[in-house]
């Protein structure tokens, strides 16, 4: 079920009303089942996938928490859930790659796996790994039940696009389960509505028609249409992605959960780890803590530092997707990291505080990440560099697209205001709540915003992550 | 515990507010969108607008068992819409030619545009409720192109399945057209619901707010005094037709055209493809109505395919088998006509049949449909007889 269609409108409304009339011990149950039939409202024979999953894993925990050789255990668990992922989600993309040996070699000719994607596998699989390393690490406290873990892994407002959820930040909160305020009701309807905003008039509505037109137009000689078609993709993929999270956020806090930050104003970054540490953010650390430091991290000298950090992003790019498009994606991004670290650059975090002379490093780096996009969005490789090479060649004859234009201009407007608006409306919700006509204005700007989702969401697509 | 007043007022208002502004913004937007006409072949509920009176006067006929009566079904090779040049006509005028007579028979049209297997799968219990005494069903190896089933599968009509149905068909390849449990369930809700024209115009609205966008691409083009986008728009998509179009035959695709056409057709499929276990699952459902199916399979250009260089025989064979083994193993009969017309008997790219003063492909269809008929006595096999077949198959 997409968050901006009807029957998720439905689903979540009765969800919501039981959640609110039964006892609290019977609420965790509650959204466990509600979890599961939101799985099974996909398509029902992947729930006994996810099932498997969960069962196995908690068993395995069992193992690694009170075994006597907790290792095997880890190793079990990890194979067992990444085997699935690969077989469900690479098979098709190593066979296809293989099939050339296997036919000139071996002279066998094995048909390609045509899966569809379990709904959500790579977010709720990393969830599952990283609880069985953080239980082998011993950082957590104690093994939930298994109707929590349960839930825990099968959440149904992160459980397909993240964001990706720790023990030892989400089970805690299970443990006492949902905290209703009407502060967080309000903040939930408030991030409702922006992501759903987000979604479906922004990435659907006024940037992914154009962004598909350009890209998937082959050999029509326009450069400025290229350029206006990459930073469309660009920001969609952004509003697309960060809107879902807001509305997984927003769910979540009706239910009284908080879940973290995934996106912090990326395309203010003003280097490759800056962005990383504001794109997906739950996604680069669990790169970095799971994968990064297991390596060396940086604590094996410079060399291997690069060459940990080419492979963290190798690995990263190949999470987004079963093509080698993605691992040219995550190489690019791993090839400035190392550039960077290599040249010995300033490097930044969102905490450095910005000036009018981050400018030219803000918009040099965007435009990195704009290229490394195409190979993101395009076909195939072929059609990348294809789409690259019509960015510098041609001539102008179709005139300048000044309506997109002007709906790029909004986005980089917005994009700057973010930032303002994200530290600074909580002050200004609990300033408008003192007024007596507060409430009014509130309701009034989100019905708007639900109002325009509502009458663009005939053109909208599905969620350009929500089968990663 | 009692709601404290402040919190019971401000969640009043704000619920309120938020609703009525929602509501203005829609009704803001479709007021200034307009009322604009539906073409039938674009919402789920047109097309049933066009489908259903035709049920119902096949119900109302089978009460009175004479003349008997045949159910067409097919895409637009049998409906072109708008054109009133059907197989379903021809047919019927070719069973009244025969000689022997046959006996008096009405032949209903159930056929629409872009109407193919999973269409009808979802149909099937409404069609077999009306209890013809034959269906004569069209079916295309474009169907089971990844182009159809991807662009064409309209699932929405799975609203309009008996709710009985739902469970084994969530243990069919839906996932393959776009359908998920939730989806379907929606449909059906929606149907049950029976929200008519009022849903027909809000999708129609929905799908229209690009005017908008439109306008205000007209409004910035007094600038540059041309519209770029829109330019861009057509010159991509002639580039993508004409990279699809045959270089000398203008009413033919070229090779990479017919490859995206046909799809997996003409790599040769099997009893799992998607297309041949709908098409099997659906005369299933008649056979087990006890009513006979004939399905044919439409003729294919293979004097073009051959000439641009696409179609290997045996490859194409194992796709008509697979047809085959679906229809004859679900107690249905099946036609195979694939090769049956040259390439002068096809009007265009889409393989649709020529009619004009020198060639009448649909009337030969339908008499060559007839003979076969006549010939098998399918239209004498009592509907006991059929029902007994299909199960021993």
């Amino acid at each position: 079920m997409l968050f901006n269609s009807p029957q998720f409108a439905i689903f979540l409304l009765a969800v919501l009303s039981l959640y609110r009339v039964v006892p609290t011990r019977y609420r965790n149950p509650l959204i466990l089942g509600a979890s599961l039939v939101f799985y099974t409202l996909w398509l029902p024979a992947y729930l006994i996938l996810l099932g498997a999953d969960i069962a196995v894993n908690y068993a395995l925990l069992h193992g690694i928490a009170r075994g006597r050789n907790p290792r095997l255990y880890l190793g079990a668990s990890i194979a067992f859930t990444l085997g699935l992922l690969v077989f469900f989600k690479y098979a098709a993309m190593l066979v296809g790659t293989a099939l050339p040996v296997l036919e000139g070699v071996f002279a066998v000719s094995p048909a390609i796996p045509d899966f569809f994607l379990p709904l959500g596998i790579s977010f709720y699989s990393f969830q599952i790994l990283a609880f069985s390393i953080d239980t082998y690490r011993g950082e957590t406290p104690e093994l939930p039940s298994l109707s929590r873990y349960a839930l825990f892994i099968s959440f149904f407002p992160q459980l397909v696009a993240g964001p990706i959820l720790r023990g030892a930040q989400f089970l805690p909160q299970l443990a006492r389960g949902g905290e209703i305020t009407a502060e967080r009701t309000r903040r939930g309807f408030w991030l409702l509505g922006i992501g759903l905003a987000k979604k479906v008039i922004l990435a659907d509505y006024l940037l992914s028609g154009f962004s598909d037109l350009v890209f998937d137009a082959r050999g029509v000689d326009a450069p400025v249409f290229y350029w206006v078609a990459l930073y469309s993709f660009a920001f969609q993929i952004y509003y697309d992605f960060s809107g879902y999270t807001d509305m997984a956020r927003g769910i979540a806090l009706l239910l009284g959960f908080e879940l973290p930050l995934n996106f912090m104003e990326p395309y203010l970054s003003r280097d490759p780890s800056e962005f990383w540490r504001r794109w997906h953010i739950t996604l680069s650390r669990w790169l970095s803590d799971y994968l990064y430091i297991p390596l060396g991290g940086n604590r094996r000298g410079p060399t291997r530092t690069l060459i940990n950090l080419m492979l963290t992003m190798l690995l990263g790019g190949l999470w987004h997707g079963a093509s080698w498009n993605f691992v040219i994606w995550g190489g690019i991004h791993g090839l400035i990291l190392v550039i960077h670290r290599g040249l010995g650059l300033r490097r930044t975090t969102p905490d450095t505080p910005m000036s009018w002379g981050d400018i030219p490093r803000i918009l040099i780096f965007f435009h990195l990440t704009c290229l490394a996009w195409v190979f993101f969005r395009a076909e195939d490789f072929a059609a990348a560099l294809e789409f690259i090479g019509h960015l510098f060649t041609g001539t102008n004859t179709f005139g300048l697209p000044l309506m997109q234009m002007a709906v790029i201009g909004f986005c980089v407007l917005l994009h700057g205001a973010e930032r303002s608006l994200r530290t600074q409306l909580p002050s200004l919700r609990s300033r408008l709540a003192q007024k007596p006509w507060g409430s009014a204005l509130e309701g009034a700007v989100l019905g708007i915003l639900i109002g325009g989702a509502i009458v663009t969401s005939g053109v909208g697509g599905d969620f350009i992550y929500f089968q990663f | 515990m009692p709601p404290k007043p402040r919190i019971f007022w401000s969640s009043l208002l704000f619920a309120g507010s938020l609703l009525t502004s929602a509501l203005v913004v829609i009704l803001g937007v479709f007021s200034l969108a307009g009322q604009l006409p539906a073409q039938p072949w674009q919402t789920a509920i047109g097309v049933m607008d066009r489908i259903l009176p035709n049920l119902e006067e096949l119900e109302k006929q089978a009460l009175e068992t004479i003349p008997r009566q045949i159910a067409v079904l097919g895409d637009s090779t049998v409906d072109f819409y708008p054109v009133n040049e059907k197989v379903p006509d021809r047919l019927q005028q070719a069973l009244a030619r025969s000689s022997p007579p046959a006996p008096p028979v009405a032949v209903t049209n159930l056929a629409f545009l872009a109407l193919g297997p999973t269409a009808y799968y979802f149909l099937a219990d409404r069609i077999a409720a009306s209890r013809p005494d034959l269906i004569v069903w069209a079916v295309s190896l474009t169907h089971a192109s990844e182009r159809w089933r991807r662009s064409l599968p309209r699932p929405e009509l799975a609203g309009w399945m008996a709710a009985e149905r739902i469970a084994s068909t969530l243990t069919m390849p839906i996932d393959d057209i776009g359908l998920t449990a939730d989806k379907l369930l929606l449909y059906q809700l929606l149907v049950r619901a029976d929200p008519g024209s009022q849903w027909r115009d809000l999708r129609v609205n929905l799908s229209r707010i690009d005017k908008f966008r439109a306008k205000s691409e007209e409004w910035l083009a007094q600038f540059t005094g041309t519209q770029p986008e829109k330019s861009f728009g057509i010159v991509s998509a002639l580039k993508k037709l004409k990279s699809h179009k045959h270089p000398d035959l203008p009413d033919r695709y070229n090779r990479l055209g017919e490859i995206e056409h046909f799809g997996s057709a003409l790599d040769g499929i099997d009893s799992g493809h998607p297309t041949v276990r709908f098409i099997g699952a659906a005369v299933q459902v008649f056979s087990e109505a006890g009513i006979p199916v004939l399905v044919y399979l439409n003729p294919v250009n293979i004097q073009h395919l051959e000439k641009v260089g696409v179609v290997e025989a045996p490859k194409l064979r194992r796709s008509v088998n697979a047809y085959r083994e679906a229809v004859e193993n679900s107690g249905g009969f099946f036609l195979d006509l694939h090769t049956v017309f040259p390439d002068n008997y096809f009007s265009d790219m889409s393989g649709h049949f020529r009619h004009d003063d020198e060639i009448e492909a649909q009337t030969e269809l339908a008499e060559t449909l007839a003979r076969y008929i006549l010939d098998k006595g399918i239209l004498d096999t009592r509907r006991a007889e059929a029902s007994e077949m299909g199960r021993a198959k």
